[in-house]
């Protein structure tokens, strides 16, 4: 097989090839011009800030106090605003021009994951959540892309850092709660060091330690005089005295501990050679190279975490743009290559449906480890049957449009049975199966 | 359309890059052979006082207020223990000895958070921490990976089933009548993909297998009558000679916080559909594959044991389940029954719980694919050396 740069960068780099770009384009060239942070932000007038949605949530329950009707009212709140969120970041899926740059927030987004299973209050906030703390540090430093998901109230409220009390702070020792580690465990565990990275039980009781007083202001019991914002830190909620984290004592610091920790946990070596796992992982082989992992992990040390170098580096691996190795496309991968494929504006509420039939609805996956990156979790049996179903539908969607499948095919798919698929695809009774046939294709499931 | 293989799926998909890294003990496991085993969860915490009624306790009455059931109306089993009505149709399997109420039983940590229970439930571990396996599919593993198999039925594939080992699926879907034409096409050109030629042939013979509605399609049925649906497809999935062996499915709907009802009720409907489905599974076996199958029906916590306001009850901890099949020692409750007095129960309002989860869990598997006791401690239900399997569970 012919192993096209462009129509690779345009796969797996990006969200899938759409029709005039695999000639139009240089395959590094186009990469690299992505790789700009303001490329990879989400402007959408019609979607609220964070402290938006914080005041409305308090001010909902202030008007209600803990009324049947105000949960209610709160309920729905919190699943319109997660549906116009999800619509609004899949369409622009859809449509950008840079989708290198959006394939990298759904990566980090899915690495630093919430879930709105968990809480309904996370289903508020999960949209906001992408778009402030996880975009605007896309090409910046992975540093400040943990610290902004340590201090969102998605990542506070689903891992129950909330919470988490110092038990002889003066909050502690008054009511007798105690401590959570649950954030203080997943962030080393999920989020920085990974699971092998030479942590103990102690050190996730430290650092859950440092950590106390976290928490979003003005919307838990005990805190309506404090004023509603998305972080605060409490200080009758924070564990006094000093800690030991990874073998370093932290004097007592307050806030600053937390900070301090998580600094430190970003430059340990195992983060970066966790963080190029993964990286590797998602853009060139479920098994990924050891060569790879080591190139990535250095120019993640080397640059102190500066995520512009590494999203670059990327692109000079040995497989990125060459290698035999394929990634198959999750659910959401698939949908969103299909649409781009057949040239769609927008995904409405039928498509988030969809998602949910193939089990990958945005922002809801079932542990905080997020959803999985590899094909044993999507090749299933029903999950090939429900991408055929998919792609009729999607079909369907076009039959009032003249499409040229030829084009289509040759612009988005690369196939090692070319002339079977090209075949058969002529053969179908209408442009529309024609279309269906495509993206339903096993060539079309890959990346 | 080939005849379809599960060996052949998994190992062609083995070989196909969906390579799976076994535990270098795995060399000398067991197989499934032909012992079958589904796993059947209710989310969202089935009121298990409402379904193995404690009727006989001296405090039951007084305890349960509005939602008390009198003794005439439900199928007594023991001296302390009825039927709800809605389970009715499953008192002659426990006369018969295929059916093992259970009582009392608990996940190992305390939590009224659905999600962490659930999650806990399905992980096998004892706190709610982000491991990305399920006690399922790590039985797989430990079952060869390559020669046992799974399947997850109903559209999900729980965390209880998720980890290295591939596992099948099957859901009932509206929108393939008509498309045949169209599915040879795609089955064409999905026999010349080296990795998904299986999974597509196993996902077209499982489409064939399931038709158990009369109207002889896969169209998906709607509220209760998914329950008789799934658990025959699940049937005949598992009867099958070269089929899968262990099966996991899920229903939600449980979570009754209000107008939870009584005979005839919300909640009793539910569990009669509950009954109805599994005795439908039941009839898709042959006799000799049915002797050697258990069911496991489950929920993560039970719920508080007064009404609420709104005459429905709220999260709580000591739950129910059942055991059923053929392979099953049932006609007795299996419960170390704490008591329905206030000062018996725990925190002053639910069920205290004196059977964690896991003991039941590994007792069903320990009996039904001879684990061993070193896989089931650490394998499958990790650091649980300390939790002892129930015996005497299966014949």
């Amino acid at each position: 097989m012919q192993i096209d740069p462009n129509l690779r960068a345009l796969n797996r780099f990006g969200l899938g090839a759409r029709p005039g770009e695999r000639s139009a384009i240089d395959a590094r060239a186009w990469l690299s011009r992505q790789v700009r942070p303001e490329v990879a932000l989400l402007r959408d007038p019609n979607l609220d800030s964070t402290q938006t949605i914080i005041n409305d949530l308090v001010r909902l329950r202030e008007q209600g106090k803990r009324s049947k009707e105000t949960r209610q009212a709160v309920r729905q709140a919190g699943r319109k605003r997660a549906g116009d969120e999800m619509q609004a970041a899949l369409s622009h899926a859809v449509t950008t021009d840079a989708p290198f740059a959006e394939r990298l927030v759904r990566f980090w987004g899915n690495h630093f994951a919430v879930s709105m299973q968990s809480e309904q209050l996370v289903g508020h906030v999960a949209g906001a959540y992408e778009r402030e703390a996880i975009r605007p540090h896309v090409f910046g430093r992975f540093e400040d892309m943990v610290l902004a998901t340590s201090m969102h109230p998605a990542m506070l409220i689903y891992l129950d850092q909330v919470r988490s009390i110092g038990p002889n702070s003066k909050a502690g020792s008054r009511n007798g709660r105690g401590l959570n580690e649950n954030y203080a465990r997943e962030l080393m565990e999920l989020h920085t060091l990974g699971v092998d990275g030479g942590y103990t039980q102690t050190d996730v009781e430290q650092l859950a330690l440092m950590l106390t007083g976290w928490t979003v202001g003005g919307v838990f019991r005990g805190q309506s005089n404090n004023k509603p914002q998305p972080f605060m830190f409490l200080d009758r909620v924070h564990e006094p005295g000093a800690k030991t984290l990874l073998n370093r004592r932290f004097a007592e610091a307050g806030v600053e501990e937390g900070r301090r920790a998580i600094s430190m946990l970003c430059q340990h070596p195992a983060t970066a050679t966790f963080i190029a796992t993964k990286l590797v992982r998602h853009f060139v082989a479920d098994q990924p190279h050891p060569l790879d992992v080591d190139y990535i992990a250095r120019v993640f040390a080397r640059s102190n975490g500066d995520l512009r170098a590494v999203s670059l580096a990327l692109i000079d691996l040995d497989g990125a743009l060459h290698g035999e190795q394929r990634k198959f496309r999750t659910p959401q991968e698939f949908l969103i290559a299909a649409a781009r494929a057949l040239g769609l504006k927008t995904l409405d509420r039928k498509a988030v449906r969809t998602l949910q039939s193939m089990r990958h609805v945005p922002w809801s996956p079932s542990s905080p480890a997020g959803y999985s990156d590899t094909i044993v979790d999507w090749a299933d049996p029903d999950s090939l049957l429900r991408r055929a179903d998919l792609a009729q539908q999607l079909a369907k969607m076009m039959r009032r449009q003249s499409v040229d499948v030829r084009a289509i095919l040759a612009d988005t798919v690369e196939s090692s049975n070319a002339k079977a698929l090209a075949d058969l695809i002529a053969q179908q009774a209408t442009p529309q199966l024609q279309l269906a046939l495509l993206v339903a294709s096993p060539d079309f499931q890959w990346r | 359309m080939s005849s379809f293989n599960r060996r052949s799926f998994l190992s062609a998909a083995c070989a196909g890059g969906l390579a799976t890294t076994f535990a270098p003990s795995l060399s000398f496991a067991q197989t499934a052979g032909d012992r079958r085993f589904v796993f059947v969860l209710l989310r969202g915490a089935m009121d298990g006082l409402h379904a193995v009624v404690p009727v006989g306790d001296p405090s039951y009455r007084a305890a349960r207020g509005k939602l008390a059931y009198g003794a005439g109306d439900l199928n007594p089993l023991d001296d302390l223990f009825s039927l709800a009505p809605g389970l009715s149709p499953l008192a002659e399997s426990y006369r018969s000895g295929e059916l093992m109420p259970v009582q009392g039983l608990a996940i190992p940590y305390r939590t009224r958070s659905h999600f962490d229970a659930q999650s806990i439930l399905e992980t096998g571990l004892d706190r709610p921490v982000g491991a990305a396996s399920g006690w399922l599919n790590r039985t797989l593993e430990v079952l060869g990976g390559s020669t046992s198999t799974g399947i997850a039925v109903g559209g999900s594939l729980p965390l209880s089933m998720q980890g290295r080992v591939p596992v099948a699926t099957w859901a009932p879907s509206a929108s393939r009548a008509g498309s045949e034409g169209f599915i040879d096409d795609l089955a064409q050109l999905y026999n010349l993909d080296p990795v998904l030629a299986d999974p597509f042939t196993a996902a077209l013979t499982l489409e064939e297998q399931a038709m158990v509605m009369s109207d002889g399609s896969n169209r998906s049925r709607r509220g209760l009558a998914q329950f008789e649906q799934l658990f025959a497809a699940t049937g005949r999935f598992l009867n099958a000679p070269d089929g899968a062996r262990i099966a996991s499915l899920e229903f939600s709907g449980w979570d009754t916080h209000a107008g939870q009802g009584m005979a005839g009720g919300t909640l009793d409907r539910r569990l009669q559909a509950l009954a109805d489905g599994l005795l439908a599974l039941k009839a898709e076996f042959s006799a000799q594959a049915w002797s050697k199958t258990v069911v496991v029906v489950t929920t993560e916590f039970g719920r508080t044991v007064a009404a609420n306001g709104n005459v429905g009850t709220d999260h709580g901890t000591g739950g129910a389940a059942l055991l059923f099949g053929g392979a099953v020692r049932g006609g007795r409750v299996l419960a170390d029954w704490p008591g329905l007095a206030d000062r018996q129960l725990y925190e002053g309002r639910d069920l205290r719980p004196t059977l964690d989860t896991r003991q039941l869990l590994k007792g069903v598997l320990a009996a039904q694919f001879d684990l061993r006791r070193a896989e089931l401690d650490s394998l499958v239900f990790p650091d649980s050396r300390a939790v002892l399997a129930l015996g005497g569970l299966l014949t």
